[in-house]
């Protein structure tokens, strides 16, 4: 594995942190979440490498706008 | 005229149907750019155009768009997240199928000059909304 290749492995993993940690900081203010119950969100956007976190900015588009309820 | 009006604000304006035309945006460009894969896995022939097969820096050059809207309606928060998003996106295409040489480079300098536009971009319409207020 030449060292190109561990280098976008490391940014993947950055990547994937900064937005996981984007997103469960939202997680945590929010009061309401699609679904009733946090947890599981949280589950999935720290373990499904970036199609959890999709997944989460599908479901809750007032992240970018709005307030923190949906 | 009014109509063109009030789709503009509608389009410009911060609400779901903004942000759901960002993700589309975004889903349409990733096709785009993994589409000379999608053509061999499909086996079209008759698409296999050169252009598709080439180095894939202007493909990602027009991952500039949902930056730049995603900037622009909805702020420097969004256009992060889309940076990041659109990094993700480049990554399997560095990791798994390219040939070329310098793959993080380049891609490490498209997503310095798409942040910096975002940036500007977003600092710029929060600065133009506080003066129409």
């Amino acid at each position: 594995m030449g060292i190109d290749r561990i280098l976008l492995i490391i940014l993947a993993v950055i990547l994937h942190l900064v937005l996981a940690g984007m997103l469960l900081e939202d997680l945590s203010n929010r009061k309401r979440v699609l679904g009733r119950i946090k947890w599981p969100w949280a589950v999935v956007i720290m373990l499904v490498v970036f199609a959890g976190s999709l997944l989460y900015l599908l479901c809750h588009p007032k992240i970018f706008y709005g307030g923190k309820d949906e | 005229m009014n109509g063109i009006r009030k789709g503009l604000t509608m389009l410009t304006s911060p609400n779901a149907f903004s942000y759901y035309l960002l993700f589309l945006m975004w889903a349409v460009l990733t096709l785009f750019y993994y589409f000379s894969e999608i053509v061999d896995l499909a086996g079209w022939e008759a698409l296999r155009w050169e252009f598709f097969y080439s180095v894939h820096d202007v493909h990602r050059l027009l991952f500039l768009i949902p930056v730049i809207y995603a900037a622009y309606v909805f702020g420097i928060k969004a256009s992060i997240i889309i940076n990041i998003i659109s990094l993700m996106t480049f990554l399997p295409r560095a990791l798994f199928v390219s040939t070329y040489p310098d793959a993080l480079a380049r891609m490490l300098v498209f997503i310095l000059v798409s942040g910096t536009v975002g940036y500007l971009i977003a600092v710029l319409r929060k600065a133009q909304k506080r003066t129409q207020q």
